[in-house]
């Protein structure tokens, strides 16, 4: 009798306690920064005066060198995207209990996918950059990395919610464990993983030009050096240039998207 | 003497502590048309799973082909499962793949690796799926997506995928229980024809007990796991369903669709 009533009392008081928490963990990141959330307000007038002298008007530079590093941050994207697809589809039939050979092995996968996936990419990219230095190697070598992660993850939980009629339906033709996985499971989880994939270039086509900044190389890295030069003018205009390109993908990826999974 | 199967003494518990099954026994001749009835978590389910041991039993043995089931490697068991074709309730098929692809799985487990993988069926295979696509009045959709398809023809898909494993048994876990009136009897009537004229052994799952009577040879009725009644269709009473039923008048009035409900309630949670 005790239990139940002291689970509806922490029910009736869980919203309470949850914005309590809110509140306090707010405050205390606060005091702890030496925030002051009024400053967005009391500051307002040199932020806009600052975007307003200093970005515009935005100038767009055309030079051959610019457009180049446009390129290599979308080359840069791209490759991470389509490396982590291949490593990633092969890795996560060794990480889905459903598909694994190892309980052991599909943990220890699951695992490291976890730590590639939640350290953010540009962490990776600072790690990468101060023990091999800057270049497209590194921007390349980061956005791979949280992509291979993300994308474990997200093809090993397409395959653990494959339907699993299909692969009852499979085990009773009497079809070995090929078979089964070619015939019917591939067919089923191909629409979903190339789904995961086209996500994953929208992720990185964003993280590619901040990669970029710190040592990754491409636009982040020209806009990177406007900023130092305090070319606020044209940094603007290559921000405006990413977020196009940004816009851009999204609008085709999510189109494809769409067009695969009905 | 003439039997195809024999379980005995079957029992399954299942990890949660339900007992599904409790010490079923029943033999089954060639050409027997067999519907099992009973309601939503008699254990039909699992008595059609433990006889191809798509489900493990706990206790007891199937027989099949002269061979048990229970005690056969798991290559060997492979190689019994193509005598046993299966058909589900939700088709299970390879919604991205095209018909024929679909019908053309049921001789994956009689081909080498290599070539089945690569999906290089024989022509022989090919001409019998298209000639049984014919049959059944599925040419036109040859080559289109099998989630394409009504519910019914998605149905008649599984049925030729299992049909092309050339199987002496078919397992049919309710093949009609998510179909419209129209399309349930088209899907019978499909079974019944197909399996009847290979001599094919066959053993339904049903929820309605009027298709039951209307196509079986023989009707067992499951309750709780118990085999309650096991005779021809003449002798099942209006006091024997209401046994059988568990003396729940809502399995025999609402019949299938009601029990639909339950069960996707059952998936969802
Ligand atoms: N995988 C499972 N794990 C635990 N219990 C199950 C499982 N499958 C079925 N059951 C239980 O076993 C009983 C029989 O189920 P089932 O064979 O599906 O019956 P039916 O097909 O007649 O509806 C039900 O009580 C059900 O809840
Ligand atoms: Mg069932």
């Amino acid at each position: 009798m005790k239990e139940p009533k002291l689970k509806s009392l922490c029910r009736k008081f869980k919203k309470r306690i949850v914005l309590l928490a809110v509140i306090v963990i707010v405050g205390g990141a606060t005091w702890f920064a030496r925030f002051n959330p009024l400053a967005i307000f009391f500051e307002m007038d040199t932020f806009i005066s600052f975007f307003i002298k200093d970005f515009f008007p935005p100038q767009f530079v055309f030079q051959a060198e610019n457009i180049r590093a446009l390129f290599v941050t979308v080359a840069m994207a791209f490759a991470a995207s389509m490396t982590a697809f291949l490593i990633a589809g092969f890795l996560s039939f060794l990480g889905s209990d459903t598909t694994s050979p190892s309980l052991i092995l599909a943990r220890g996968i699951r695992a490291v996918a976890s730590v590639f996936r939640n350290v953010p990419t540009l962490v990776w990219a600072f790690i990468l950059f101060m023990s091999f230095g800057i270049g497209e190697t590194i921007g390349f070598l980061a956005l791979l990395i949280s992509s291979l992660g993300f994308l474990t993850r997200a093809f090993i939980e397409t395959l653990d919610a494959a339907a699993p009629e299909i692969r009852e339906a499979a085990v009773a033709t009497g079809a070995t464990y090929w078979k089964r996985v070619f015939c019917f499971i591939l067919p089923d989880i191909i629409p979903g993983y190339i789904s995961w994939l086209l996500y994953n270039v929208e992720l990185n086509i964003r993280s590619s030009s901040i990669v970029g900044m710190v040592g990754g190389g491409g636009i982040g890295l020209v806009l990177f050096s406007y900023i130092k030069m305090y070319r606020y003018g044209k940094a603007a205009g290559i921000i405006i240039q990413i977020a196009l390109l940004v816009i851009a993908f999204e609008c085709v990826t999510k189109n494809i998207r769409k067009r695969i999974l009905s | 003497m003439n039997k195809i199967l024999s379980v005995k003494n079957l029992t399954k518990r299942y990890r949660n502590g339900i007992t599904a099954l409790s010490n079923v026994s029943m033999e089954i001749e060639h050409g027997e048309f067999v519907a099992i009835i009973g309601s939503s978590g008699s254990g039909k389910s699992t008595l059609l799973r433990c006889i191809n041991r798509l489900i493990q039993p706990t206790e007891g043995s199937v027989e099949f082909d002269g061979s048990d089931i229970c005690k056969l490697s798991s290559a060997e068991l492979k190689k019994i499962r193509r005598k046993i074709g299966m058909i589900f309730q939700h088709h299970n098929l390879v919604n991205s793949l095209t018909v024929i692809q679909n019908v053309l799985h049921g001789r994956l487990g009689y081909m080498r690796t290599i070539p089945a993988v690569l999906g290089l069926y024989s022509d022989s295979d090919r001409r019998k799926a298209l000639d049984l696509l014919e049959q059944t009045g599925l040419n036109s959709f040859v080559t289109q997506r099998a989630g394409e398809l009504s519910g019914g023809q998605q149905q008649r898909v599984g049925i030729l995928r299992a049909l092309m494993q050339n199987p002496m048994l078919m397992l049919c876990d309710e093949p009609i229980a998510s179909l419209d009136p129209h399309s349930a009897k088209l899907v019978m009537g499909l079974i019944k024809q197909l399996t009847v004229e290979r001599g094919i052994t066959c053993i339904v799952n049903l929820h309605q007990v009027e298709a039951a009577v209307r196509y079986a040879t023989r009707i067992i009725g499951l309750d709780h796991g118990n085999i309650v009644f096991d005779d021809t269709p003449d002798k099942l009473t209006d006091d024997i369903i209401r046994k059988i039923y568990g003396g729940n008048p809502h399995d025999l009035i609402i019949g299938g669709k009601m029990h639909e409900g339950t069960e996707a309630q059952e998936l969802v949670s």
